[in-house]
């Protein structure tokens, strides 16, 4: 149950009263009849916030009268093993995470704590697991490709493009579709203090809406300025960190108290090298970038392998907090039934790789598809179609399309989160960023984890 | 003929002394970043085989990136 369903009674109700209750002889987990035949322990896991384990069980105590207790460093003991009475829970501090049996009667209040607290993210209903062999992704991912493909023929979707039924935006007078569909609209954080890198065409820094604003701007183009003769680096700019108030549009700019740095790596024909956005990255780093976005790239082959070069740098960067994103590329034309393979360097492990939806939140039909089998996936999608942003000159806006688009959506949400949890940075943002998706009735290959979705 | 090239000198390995064989096997050497472990420069393409073959060091040529803009 995600937070905001406050008092909802959600299907895994814990133990229909306590005398029902049956141990599982595998995980030796005390569970109610009835919770058994739904694969359900009765018992709930609660994420936390980082570093608000006290102020979270100060919560539970005092909402729900459940007592926690703690797992200490070192102790290995499996939580199967583990006995946790009812009205009690136990917490692990440095997985962030807490085990928690609520009486029936404790349920309703429990919830409501877990809804009401800032401290507590998320819970949801602890599941008897059964051995299945090694733990494999892919057989998972196999697994939930073929659910969402069932569920696309049964509800008569169409089937290459995927679609939640009835799930559509459209621009509104005080925000883009991009930011109502991530949810940027409702999420308190603004990207302060936070740097975010795009490195592009440049940037027009006489636009109305970045005039005055404080942006680090430099060119790694030979004979050219910073400044943005091409246009999609400005617009690019403008999705990730442009204004709260734009001069004439509604809001279409996600995190706009961020730092904006801009790396000028393609020229203004739009073209560039490998070796610019190197170096683009390198200074990106060496200002304390947090988030570096990317809308760049080169095709790749669906037998090529992925970029050794890129694929460290994107390790070094992660190791230094750093998180790259880059379009996973348009060459698909999927009304025609051609896939292509997310392209380079999106494709490497290290960098990740953000695919394009529509209004509908259909996977977009130039977006690509992780079908490398050397690598490259698609890990999140993003708005990329009909995204109005700035542009350079006397038009100053427009809307375009490309997981171009959807990549500042994702980087822009980052720096919100990387707002919110100061020490979330690198991997950890990476996780969270995939953990917040919403899951789209649509392939993994295609949209990975899901939509993005911006910190409640 | 001239190729530009883009070079990862693997973890382990001493980034400068790595950067300097390159050298000797005939890199002009453009850009080299020490914390990303990354150097660029451009190679006469009668040796690159050679460049390739030293060891610690991964050599991909540059290659032409664009918008992804539909």
């Amino acid at each position: 149950m995600v937070k905001g369903t406050e008092g909802q009674q959600s299907p895994a109700t814990p133990s229909q009263s306590p005398g029902d209750a049956a141990s599982d002889p595998a995980t030796g987990a005390q569970a109610s009849a009835q919770a058994s035949i739904d694969g359900l322990t009765g018992r709930y896991l609660v994420l936390l916030e980082p570093d608000k384990t006290r102020e979270a069980e100060r919560a539970l105590k005092g909402s729900a009268s459940i007592t926690m207790d703690h797992v200490q460093a070192g102790d290995d003991t499996p939580i199967g093993a583990r006995s946790i009475d009812e009205g009690r829970g136990l917490v692990f501090p440095a997985l962030g995470v807490a085990v928690v049996h609520p009486s029936r009667e404790q349920f309703s209040s429990f919830s409501s704590a877990v809804a009401r607290s800032e401290d507590m993210i998320e819970m949801e209903p602890e599941r008897f697991i059964y051995a299945i062999g090694q733990f494999d992704p892919a057989y998972l991912r196999g697994f939930r490709d073929a659910v969402n493909h069932l569920y696309d023929k049964f509800t008569e979707a169409d089937e290459r493009l995927g679609v939640i039924g009835g799930a559509a935006f459209a621009n509104t007078d005080q925000l883009s579709w991009g930011l109502l569909a991530t949810r940027v609209n409702s999420s308190g954080e603004t990207g302060r203090g936070v740097r975010i890198a795009v490195l592009d065409t440049g940037i027009d820094l006489t636009h109305p809406d970045f005039q005055g604003r404080a942006v680090l701007a430099k060119s790694f183009v030979t004979d050219e300025t910073y400044d943005d003769g091409n246009g999609h680096g400005t617009h690019c700019a403008g999705v990730a960190c442009g204004p709260k108030q734009p001069r004439s549009l509604p809001r279409f700019g996600v995190a706009h108290d961020a730092e904006l740095l801009v790396g000028k790596v393609l020229a203004n024909s739009g073209r560039g090298t490998d070796s610019s956005i190197l170096a683009g990255i390198q200074w990106a780093l060496s200002e304390g970038a947090q988030v570096i976005s990317m809308s760049l790239g080169g095709a790749v082959l669906a037998s090529q392998n992925y970029s050794r070069v890129f694929q460290q740098v994107g390790e070094r960067a992660i190791q230094q907090g750093t998180l790259i994103i880059a379009a996973a590329g348009n060459d698909s034309n999927r009304t025609r039934g051609k896939l292509e393979a997310v392209s380079h360097p999106a494709n490497c492990p290290a960098i990740m790789a953000v695919g394009a939806v529509d209004r509908d939140l259909r996977i977009a039909p130039f977006s690509n598809a992780g079908i490398n089998v050397n690598g490259g996936k698609v890990d999140i999608v993003a708005p990329g179609v009909d995204i109005v942003s700035t542009w350079p000159g006397t038009q100053q806006y427009k809307s375009i399309d490309g997981t171009s688009m959807a990549t500042p959506h994702v980087a822009g949400i980052a720096a919100l989160y990387a707002q919110r949890y100061p020490n979330l940075r690198g991997d950890a943002l990476w996780a969270r960023l995939l953990q917040q998706a919403q899951p789209l009735s649509a392939p993994a290959r295609d949209v990975g984890a899901g939509l993005v979705q911006a910190p409640q | 003929m001239d190729v530009g090239v883009n070079l990862a000198v693997k973890d382990g390995e001493n980034f400068n002394d790595t950067v300097a064989l390159a050298r000797q096997s005939g890199l002009r050497v453009t850009q080299a970043f020490d914390t990303l472990g990354i150097a660029s420069g451009r190679i006469d393409a009668e040796m690159l085989p050679s460049l390739r073959r030293l060891p610690g060091i991964i050599v991909e040529e540059d290659r032409a990136v664009g918008t992804f803009e539909a």
